[in-house]
């Protein structure tokens, strides 16, 4: 028997990765009530719209204002091209509602810190989206809280995901023009590899650095003080054309002076059996960890078997489930949701300042933003 | 091939215990009858056969001033490079496999109470398996160090797209190591990590995570390197190679101490 839904749900453009308004919808305290999105985007933008809602038997409406006012929605939900994920939040913020936000929060600070000001001002909860409950991230934080490892001192993730973006790197012919950004990423909507969606081009560390930058956020309690990186355009031609990187190594000092990196990278299908290896070390006063953020997982075989499938499945996997209780009971005033627009704007700053530590070839300061 | 043996106790046991796995190898007692000469001492003149040094390589660089001019013949064993996961790494590398580096990736985890001698032994062995896979010396060198001093990390940048980051911690609790290398390449990746090599022990509570490995490969693959260059009259690595890892070992004395990024000058950056 089921349970009414205590909280409406506006869908603000769905045009990337639909697991968010579905991870929305899959929990009984939501229920989804429209989708809306501007009037002047493109048709492709329309097109995702509405198959989102027909799926959903719920409205599309072309104009947000009218939306926000006529669907009487608490929460709206943001899956844009990334450089609208701002400017849609803020509107959603400034008509009252509360916010879920795919990653990236932001490609600019400006635009995320607008945000944070006006969530601040309304008083909404805000959530963007990440991996912070993943079993093998709760026993990390478990084995944390616990003392296991004495005080921490170190902590390292790697970050490979094994999609391909397109051609290799070297691939285009002279004749050739250089690959657009946005259409490459509309392609690569089939098979979900359009994590960065829109007109501007975005390297690994915009697209995906917000997870493993969460999980170290997540587990030391601290914002990025310092960072030092190195990255490059080293497996597809997309990013060599667009100017974006696809391998990054990033050194991090955390404010309390525990030390992390970040190993992040695009690197191709060919490079993992399954989407990527993603992994967390950590070294304490009194021990030390590793771990393997897929685990747990079941390995599955079979003839015939797409060469491209993984072939191992992570089982007991309730993030999505876990994000939207935790954010139902920040509603209800008890709590607050495990990775804040203000968590993800401190992130943005980090990803910022290490674009431009790569830049300059300098370790550079982290502008961090208090509550 | 006969080999004379001056090394120290351990490590002699450690050498006649993996030689039982070389090819062609035959120990002797007497220098004289020896083809070649395994030693620990840093030399204080020309050998007249070929020798390999198994002793402590910061000792060996900090020496290379003072040691005269010592001829093709005297090669530095670099036992890290013989480890069987790195050299299941290298010959993937080396056959194209993986196509052009982009990333190493490098935990090397010990126990604690190793002094500063065995530190600097462990920077030299790991960068200098960094420089060989990447086949050249970084161009910038930034370097952090645990707060308690139990730790280092170290990230390299090499002209073009590669990178290296290598982590160390020196705070185990009394036991094994852990060591993890992945090497990222373009067309293709290599992982190689105690994580995935592990046996689980069930006594009670929760298992406990058992090593499995074979402790005397790397020497012997080392051993066999130095028989096989000796018959085929092909020196192993030399002292100046080391000493160019050498100068990436002190660009990261240099970065730690000035907490900035330092560039090397020899591979075009500006000296830090």
């Amino acid at each position: 028997m089921g349970t009414r839904a205590q909280h409406r749900v506006l869908v603000l453009s769905v045009v990337k990765h639909d697991y968010l308004p579905r991870a929305v919808a899959a929990h009984p305290q939501f229920e989804l009530v429209g989708v809306a999105d501007h009037g002047d985007r493109p048709a492709w933008v329309h097109e995702r719209n509405q198959a989102f809602a027909d799926e959903f038997s719920i409205p599309y409406r072309t104009d947000v204002e009218e939306a926000l006012s006529a669907s009487a929605a608490t929460v709206a939900v943001v899956s844009s091209e990334a450089e609208r994920h701002c400017e849609l939040g803020l509107r959603a913020v400034q008509a009252g509602l509360h916010v879920i936000l795919d990653k990236p929060l932001a490609l600019r600070l400006s635009d995320a810190d607008r945000l944070v000001d006006a969530i601040e001002q309304r008083g909404v909860q805000s959530l963007v989206w990440n991996r912070n409950y993943l079993p093998s991230l709760v026993e990390t934080k478990s084995v944390l809280d616990s003392g296991g490892l004495g005080c921490l001192r170190s902590i390292h993730c790697d970050f490979y995901f094994s999609k391909d973006a397109g051609p290799r790197k070297g691939t285009r012919g002279l004749d050739e023009p250089p690959i657009n950004w946005l259409e490459r990423q509309l392609e690569a909507h089939a098979d979900g590899s359009d994590g960065g969606v829109g007109l501007e081009p975005m390297g690994e560390l915009q697209i995906e650095g917000i997870y493993p930058l969460a999980y170290l956020h997540l587990l030391t309690g601290q914002r990025v003080a310092r960072v030092f990186t190195k990255a490059a355009a080293h497996f597809h031609q997309a990013n060599v054309d667009n100017q974006v990187e696809d391998l990054a190594t990033v050194s991090l000092e955390m404010e309390s002076g525990v030390l992390a990196s970040l190993c992040i990278g695009r690197i191709g299908a060919a490079a993992h059996p399954d989407i990527g290896e993603i992994k967390l070390h950590l070294v304490g006063t009194e021990g030390a960890l590793v771990v393997t953020e897929a685990r747990p997982e079941v390995s599955v075989h079979y003839r015939d078997q797409n060469p491209l499938e993984f072939k191992n499945r992570r089982i007991a996997d309730h993030n999505n489930f876990l994000l939207m209780d935790e954010f139902a009971r920040a509603l209800a005033g008890k709590g607050h949701p495990v990775f804040t627009v203000l968590d993800a704007r401190n992130i943005t700053a980090t990803i910022l300042a290490a674009l431009e530590s790569n830049r300059t070839g300098n370790a550079i300061i982290v502008e961090n933003r208090g509550v | 091939m006969k080999i004379h043996l001056n090394v120290g106790t351990d490590l002699g046991k450690r050498c006649c215990l993996a030689g039982r796995a070389v090819e062609g190898l035959e120990w002797v007692e007497r220098i004289e009858e020896a083809d070649g000469v395994l030693t620990d001492q840093v030399p204080r003149e020309d050998r007249p056969r070929p020798a390999l040094f198994l002793g402590s390589i910061p000792e060996l660089t900090r020496s290379a001033g003072s040691i005269p001019n010592l001829g093709p013949w005297f090669s530095v064993g670099l036992p890290r490079r013989y480890e069987p996961a790195i050299q299941g790494l290298y010959r993937s590398h080396r056959q194209g496999e993986l196509g052009e580096l982009g990333l190493l990736r490098a935990h090397r985890w010990l126990a604690g109470g190793i002094n500063e001698a065995r530190r600097q032994q462990e920077r030299v062995a790991l960068i200098d398996v960094v420089v060989w896979l990447f086949g050249g010396l970084p161009d910038t060198v930034y370097a952090l160090r645990h707060q308690d001093d139990n730790g280092l990390q170290v990230h390299l940048s090499f002209p073009g797209a590669g990178m290296a980051m290598l982590d160390w911690a020196w705070s185990l609790p009394e036991g094994k190591n852990y060591d993890s290398i992945h090497l990222i390449g373009d067309r293709g990746a290599a992982y190689a990590d105690d994580h995935r090599n592990m046996a689980l022990l069930y006594s009670g509570d929760d298992p406990r995570a058992l090593t499995v490995g074979n402790p005397t490969y790397g020497m012997a693959t080392l051993l066999q390197a130095f028989v096989d260059s000796i018959s085929a009259h092909k020196p192993m690595v030399s002292l100046a190679e080391v000493l160019q890892v050498q100068k990436v070992v002190d660009a990261v004395q240099k970065s730690l101490e000035a907490h900035e990024v330092c560039r090397l000058r020899e591979v075009g950056g500006k000296d830090c």
